[in-house]
């Protein structure tokens, strides 16, 4: 089986050229069509991320599948772009370099937040198009089975995935949860209606919040995230009123001077009777003011904190990447010898198929003639038998040799050797 | 059968255990020293309750009426056990938790108190079944206010360090791994109150325990004393918590609780030298002291040296 791979990533293609080389989700079927015009013995799946536009095509013999240059005219041609651009950006590989790198494509280690949870669905999902649309058959099945099978290996023996990277998600289940055993039971304070606030209210509503207000210079905007969230909005001025009984603050503000100083929130204190009170101050520039952290029963969290925090995690997915790498390898290998049995087997199959037919007809021959008109069935099926005995005799040499080959490459050579002698296409 | 001995060094080899886990780096090396000290605990943990139930088979079949743990050692081994009972508990739900660093030592302590100062109980008292049932209720209830105390200490101890830690920005990382603030102060506050209403319940008993047996109530005795000041202390220390709770100040909970465990050492101090609970004193005429009901002479006394 062959493997040839063209693409373009974040590694080294800026993203406007991989904007140009992208496909839109109803590109898809007509780009896999066209190439299936062209080449119809060919199979192949087109993964396109916000990071990566790969193309893999494969199939049981190499004449079949479009050389790279062939790949590339094919994708320029369908952006209607010009190939020599798309010449300098592509990458490409084949056969088991190009199994290794689907491989660390799906195992998130060649993606650029290292451990990502979302890649591996999203190669399954581009796997699946092809199967639905008919454009992949028994050679991806094979590719991508194993690239499903790495990518659970290397989620399951690694700990790639296991810490957050992102600032709100950090501020979620790094931070608040050293603070609180639960969330449901917590009035949870968000201040400003950006993404960042909008990510993590996301993350509190997924660990069980559900007493959230949300507040905002523009009480549309703050209404709007609160009805898509179905928690509660209020109006600016009502700033102070909600934090004397917060237990948490998510500050996500734009503005350019701190909207919280130590006063004004001493005199908050003053009023509150809960217990401690959480700030995560996601702003830059800071909302709240940073001597605000030397009031007792408060603890301030900047934006810097959490950074430090995520960038602490993101090298501790780092260190996991040799574990990946020897899981990948070793499924490389694991692949190439199912391609190799998966040859020979073929091989095997059509030797027979070409016996049983030269048998078929010179049976037919034989008992045609006047002289075996007369034979009985039981005469006609013991020359039939005899037939059978005689090709599984000539074969079974050659083929226990393909089958008990020590390594590989003498099996392939084999393999090869067979299909020339006995002229198999 | 296991002399404490035997679980004390298992004991410890799990708080070994514990600390390593501050070298390592990976999740996975993690768990497995979690696991293995998992594995320490349950062996310390069998063989110090295969020698209590040991110390009881052997009171019981005895014959006589002296109670099983009626000594200092086997008290301070039975409160070691009760809190090791406790911190299973606890690290039932929290395994990946170092809570073991703070709760181990006081273990240890105990137990480690009660090897290297034992103090025999040859004496059988000759009394009443009313004054033994009250007896008996006394000492569970003064066991469980005491081991409740030494928890809350431990777990007071935890969220000071805790709080310092979050206070100054170390969440995670390879730093001490801790329960949330918020489950710490519940088990504090609930330590406090169970404290308060056991060792109250204890007074009470004891002092029913002195009625029936003498038809009155020795309140000069310096172990009735200091048992009823610890008991107001922790009382106070119960409606003090709850009012510095409810203003948010998870500190003040913490620190009662470590003043109520430094008031029970004294306290115990103060009782175990008392003469609290002694009735008639030893046949030759000296005075050992009655803990649980059970007159204890320290062996040296017993062995007929200089007292």
């Amino acid at each position: 089986m062959k493997l040839r791979m063209i693409g373009c990533s974040h590694h080294g293609t800026p993203l406007d050229i991989r904007e140009k080389m992208a496909f839109s989700a109803d590109q898809y079927g007509p780009a896999l069509a066209g190439l299936r015009e062209l080449f119809p013995e060919c199979e192949s799946v087109l993964i396109n991320t916000c990071n990566r536009v790969e193309w893999y095509v494969g199939g049981g013999d190499v004449t079949a599948l479009p050389t790279v240059d062939q790949l590339i005219e094919f994708v320029a041609a369908f952006h209607h772009a010009d190939p020599k651009v798309f010449r300098e950006h592509f990458h490409f590989l084949e056969d088991a370099r190009a199994a290794e790198h689907l491989f660390s494509v799906v195992s998130s280690i060649d993606s650029l937040v290292v451990g990502e949870s979302q890649i591996a669905a999203q190669v399954s999902d581009a796997y699946e198009r092809s199967r639905e649309g008919g454009y992949a058959g028994i050679s991806m099945h094979l590719l991508f089975q194993h690239a499903n099978m790495v990518a659970k290996r290397v989620s399951n023996e690694t700990e790639i995935h296991r810490r957050r990277i992102s600032v709100p998600s950090v501020a979620v289940s790094e931070i608040a949860s050293e603070f609180f055993e639960r969330f449901e039971d917590k009035k949870i304070v968000v201040i400003g209606s950006g993404d960042m606030g909008v990510d993590t209210l996301q993350y509190l509503i997924d660990a069980g919040a559900s007493n959230v207000d949300i507040i905002n210079r523009s009480f549309d905007r703050a209404s709007a995230v609160a009805k898509q969230f179905s928690i509660r909005a209020k109006a600016w001025e009502f700033l102070d009123a909600l934090l004397v009984d917060a237990d948490l603050v998510v500050s996500t503000t734009g503005a350019p001077e701190p909207i919280m100083t130590e006063a004004r929130l001493k005199g908050i204190l003053a009023k509150r009777r809960k217990g401690n009170l959480l700030i995560l101050d996601l702003a830059v520039p800071r909302d709240f003011e940073s001597s605000i952290a030397r009031l007792p029963s408060v603890y301030l969290y900047s934006v810097d904190d959490l950074q430090s925090v995520c960038q602490r995690n993101e090298s501790m997915r780092r260190q996991q990447m040799p574990k990946a790498k020897r899981i990948i390898d070793e499924e490389v290998q694991r692949l190439l010898a199912d391609w190799s049995v998966r040859n020979s087997g073929d091989t095997i199959r059509a030797l027979r198929d070409q016996a049983a037919l030269f048998r078929d007809t010179e049976l037919q021959r034989l008992f045609g003639k006047q002289s075996m008109q007369e034979a009985t069935p039981e005469v006609q099926q013991e020359i039939s038998q005899a037939m059978d005995r005689l090709i599984n005799k000539i074969l079974h040499s050659p083929l226990q040799s393909i089958r008990e080959a020590p390594h590989e490459e003498q099996r392939e050579s084999l393999v090869s050797a067979i299909r020339r002698l006995f002229q198999i296409r | 059968m296991p002399s404490a001995i035997c679980f004390l060094l298992a004991y410890s080899f799990v708080l070994v255990a514990e600390f390593s886990r501050f070298g390592l780096r990976g999740e996975a090396s993690r768990r497995w020293v979690t696991r293995a000290t998992l594995a320490l605990f349950a062996i310390a943990f069998i063989t110090h309750s295969l020698y209590l139930i040991d110390r009881m088979l052997l009171s019981w079949f005895a014959g006589d009426r002296a109670q099983p743990f009626g000594t200092w050692q086997e008290w301070g081994i039975l409160v070691a056990w009760m809190i090791a009972l406790a911190f299973v508990v606890m690290w039932w739900r929290r395994s990946d938790k170092q809570i073991g660093l703070f709760v181990l030592p006081l273990i240890i302590g105990l137990i480690g108190l009660a090897v290297v100062f034992p103090v025999d109980s040859p004496i059988a008292l000759n009394q009443a079944s009313t004054v033994s049932f009250w007896r008996l209720v006394h000492s569970i209830a003064m066991m469980i206010g005491t081991m409740l105390v030494t928890l809350g200490f431990a777990v007071a101890t935890m969220y000071l360090v805790h709080a310092w830690k979050l206070k100054h920005r170390s969440a995670s990382g390879n730093a001490i791994r801790l329960p949330s603030l918020e489950y710490l102060q519940s088990i504090g506050r609930n330590c406090i109150l169970g404290s308060a209403a056991s060792i109250g319940f204890g007074v009470v008993s004891g002092a029913i325990m002195n009625f029936t047996r003498d038809g009155q109530v020795a309140w000069t005795d310096r172990g009735i004393i200091f048992t009823g000041g610890l008991f107001l202390w922790l009382c106070f220390a119960a409606v003090a918590q709850w009012f510095s709770s409810n203003r948010g100040r998870g500190e003040w909970t913490a620190f009662m609780s470590i003043l109520s465990f430094v008031i029970v050492l004294i306290a115990l101090a103060f009782v175990v030298s008392a003469p609290h609970g002694t009735d008639s004193g030893l046949p030759d005429g000296r005075t050992g002291w009655l803990l649980n009901g059970v007159h204890c002479v320290p062996k040296s006394w017993s062995r007929g040296e200089s007292a």
